[in-house]
């Protein structure tokens, strides 16, 4: 069965960065669009307005590569770290991360935990969870 | 070094002295925030100190303050707006321009609050600046470009893509003194000439690109209030009562009742307006998809607009681009419309002030005055998008007819007589919004020019919201234009004892002279506070609000009180600061016209403006402000 993702529709995305914000606002709650702090990036093509996001695909792709098992999707379809096996700084799973993001919180990989704050704050639904 | 921790705000500012290409992070005191918050009013302090009075609009001495809100780069719903002070060119007095785009934030996540420019560089450049760095690059490549090519091509010059860029375009560089600047290809920060003070400066553009995240006093908080505001803020369209797929959305409350500036003031009665304001009869559709400015999340007034599948536009559908360009110079057809606005923001240069020169132009020439290249300008008319479009061009340039206006529409005067006076619609040589005062527009409207900060604009001192009866608006089941007024004042945060002064009978009609000096100075207290701290003055938040929002970023509790004589002390150094400039209470005024000639409405002679009522109303207004 297919896992829900987040999905992003950049034809209605007028490019507000809300989600940013609010996925930056969830690691430490400090406000910024800071590129290796947030698991969503929106690439803006502001003169014709053509927006790209990389969100995690749940690809599988980190649980692959992790060489201590410490990655993995639980029944919902959630990145679950088991941060008791992580050896917290070989950065294996942040490099393999085919949309980076993948992020190192003080050694620490963090990913999308789904917790959908993104797509609450997208007023025009260009972000969806499906 | 700053005595106190405010959150939320870097306390630095950039001073950069572009004649030696220098520039220094200069911290300042949090005592500062107290008495002028950030943004317009840290920004006005600031020119207020490095500008001393009667220096030379384009002389290397002025300076231009860029100042960012406290609010900018926080997930508060429109308030990463940037404010843009200097000297004006046009006028010589205070041009203040309020900016959205996502410049401010970026600023912000470079650590900075203000830049403050002064000196001329050597030769043409622009400033690339991050959180770490501050660089002065060569622009003669793209110096004669326009601004979305400069643009382009700063970003491709940078490291890094996700930036926000400034850039003048060839209006700026031939110093026109309506030039604007364009942020991120789509938003301009247009009145009174900033563009050409930063084309005497040799500055073609700055790009920003700051990326640092920064802490907020309450962070729980903030994201509570977050998301009431959000749910509570309802976009200035839907206030208006206009639905979104009306097309000109926000327009719709002047479409249908007078004050259409048609054929450059000489009607107010425009046979094509309904063709102009009405873009579903004319195949063109409104997506509610544009370019949205940093952190509105309501996207106010971002809209694509489509012909036969063809955009041709994607940002601020504004009102004031259909009645320059549909009024003013009488195109009806709105991809034309939209095709100038974006060709306004390419060469750099205020949407507003064009299409007035461009109708004064058109004027001169119909009666007999100005002579023009027949050959060049083949069929210059009411409604002739080539023609028009190639004057606008020759504007930017410097050109042809193009240079009789670029130092002001009262040029036209000097240069062919008086006979054109009554042709140039400009207070204190700016264009002001375009609708005829002289027709039911509000008394708010009408005397905002005259008495606001920035000379000869109204955008500060009133709100379409609280004086224009919304005709046909339907509104919680009812359609009665007194009620629905009514229902919209009272959803307002209009103060009761200032409701009970201006609005006091329901028969009244919103519009009329009754105490609009108290609504003028809430309004411009409001919008000064919305400047200062960073927030779009087209989401109807409440005064209230601005405290807790303020609180939760900054950790530093200021009651509406407090806001209120904040506001006061900010106007007032911009009243100084004009007065300094050679400001005087009566050289700013409506052309003699509108006091004696009647409006026509389609053969049928209207209204003239009321001089007393206009003088005794501005009276009421200095003294309430205690201006002497």
């Amino acid at each position: 069965m297919q896992r829900k993702r987040l999905r992003f529709n950049g034809n209605i995305c007028f490019g507000c960065m809300q989600c940013v914000l609010a996925c930056n606002y969830i690691l430490d709650k400090t406000m910024g669009v800071t590129a290796h702090r947030t698991r969503i990036h929106i690439h803006l093509d502001a003169e014709n307005l053509h927006a790209k996001a990389d969100l995690c695909t749940k690809c599988a792709m980190c649980t692959r590569v992790c060489p201590t098992i410490a990655m993995s999707f639980n029944d919902n379809g959630t990145l679950h770290i088991d941060y008791s096996l992580c050896t917290n700084a070989c950065r294996v799973c942040v490099d393999a991360c085919p949309s980076q993001i993948l992020i190192l919180d003080n050694g620490k990989p963090i990913g999308c935990t789904d917790c959908l704050k993104c797509v609450e704050s997208c007023e025009p639904k260009a972000l969806i969870y499906a | 070094m700053p005595s106190t921790r405010i959150y939320g705000i870097a306390q630095e500012y950039l001073y950069v002295d572009l004649s030696e290409h220098h520039a220094a992070r200069i911290p300042y005191d949090s005592h500062l925030f107290m008495r002028y918050i950030g943004g317009m009013g840290l920004g006005m302090y600031f020119l207020r100190r490095h500008l001393p009075p009667n220096i030379h609009p384009l002389s290397p001495r002025n300076v231009i303050v860029y100042a960012a809100g406290p609010l900018a780069g926080t997930f508060y719903p429109g308030t990463s707006r940037l404010d843009i002070l200097t000297r004006s060119p046009l006028h010589g007095l205070l041009a203040t321009s309020n900016v959205g785009a996502s410049f401010a934030a970026r600023l912000k996540y470079a650590n900075l609050d203000l830049i403050i420019l002064t000196g001329k560089a050597p030769t043409p450049v622009y400033i690339y600046l991050d959180e770490n760095i501050v660089e002065f690059r060569s622009a003669e490549d793209i110096w004669g470009r326009g601004s979305f090519d400069s643009i382009r091509l700063m970003i491709d010059d940078g490291p890094r893509k996700d930036v926000s860029v400034c850039a003048i375009g060839p209006a700026g560089e031939n110093r026109v003194f309506s030039a604007s600047v364009t942020f991120d290809y789509y938003h301009s920060a247009s009145r009174g000439g900033i563009g050409a003070v930063m084309g005497s400066k040799n500055l073609k553009g700055i790009v920003c690109g700051g990326d640092r995240s920064f802490p907020v006093a309450f962070p729980d908080e903030a994201a509570r209030l977050r998301k009431t505001l959000i749910n509570k803020i309802t976009p200035w369209k839907q206030n208006t009562g206009a639905k979104p797929d009306r097309g000109v959305a926000v327009a719709k409350v002047f479409t249908i009742k007078p004050g259409v500036p048609g054929h450059n003031f000489s009607t107010s009665v425009l046979d094509t307006w309904n063709e102009t304001t009405t873009f579903k009869e004319n195949g063109v559709k409104l997506h509610q998809s544009g370019h949205a400015c940093f952190s509105c999340p309501k996207g106010e007034t971002a809209a694509r607009i489509y012909l036969d599948d063809q955009c041709y536009y994607i940002a601020s559908v504004h009102n004031s681009h259909i009645f320059s360009w549909g009024g003013i110079c009488g195109l009806s057809d709105v991809r034309h419309i939209w095709m100038l606005v974006r060709e306004c923001e390419d060469l750099g240069i205020d949407s507003i002030s064009a299409a007035g020169a461009i109708g004064a132009i058109i004027s001169g020439i119909g009666n007999g005055i100005i002579d023009c290249d027949t050959d060049r300008y083949n069929g210059l008319a009411w409604g002739a998008y080539q023609p028009i479009r190639t004057l606008l061009q020759d504007i930017a340039f410097n050109r042809h007819l193009g240079r009789d206006v670029i130092h002001g529409t009262d040029r036209l005067v000097e240069r062919y007589g008086p006979k054109m006076k009554e042709f140039v619609h400009t207070i204190a040589r700016m264009e002001w919004y375009p609708l005829d005062p002289r027709e039911d527009i509000g008394a708010a409207s009408v005397i905002g020019p005259l008495v606001s900060a920035r000379v000869g604009d109204n955008v500060k001192s009133t709100h379409i919201v609280y004086e224009h009866l919304p005709v046909g608006v339907e509104l919680e089941g009812t359609s009665d234009d007194h009620t629905v007024h009514e229902r919209m004042i009272g959803s307002s945060d209009l103060p009761e004892k200032i409701k009970a002064k201006v609005f006091p009978t329901k028969t009244l009609n919103p519009g009329s002279y009754h105490n609009k000096e108290h609504l003028v100075k809430w309004i411009e207290d409001k919008s000064t506070i919305m400047n200062a701290i960073g927030q779009c003055i087209l989401l109807t938040i409440d005064f209230g609000d601005f405290s807790e929002m303020l609180r939760t970023i900054t950790g530093v509790a200021l009651n509406e009180q407090e806001l209120q004589r904040i506001a006061h002390r900010i106007l007032t150094l911009q009243r100084r600061f004009n007065m300094a400039n050679g400001l005087t209470r009566w050289n700013v005024d409506y052309p003699d016209k509108m006091y004696a000639v009647r409006s026509n409405r389609n053969g049928v002679l209207g209204k003239t403006l009321n001089r007393r009522m206009i003088r005794s109303t501005v009276q009421k207004y200095y003294k309430l402000r205690k201006w002497g």
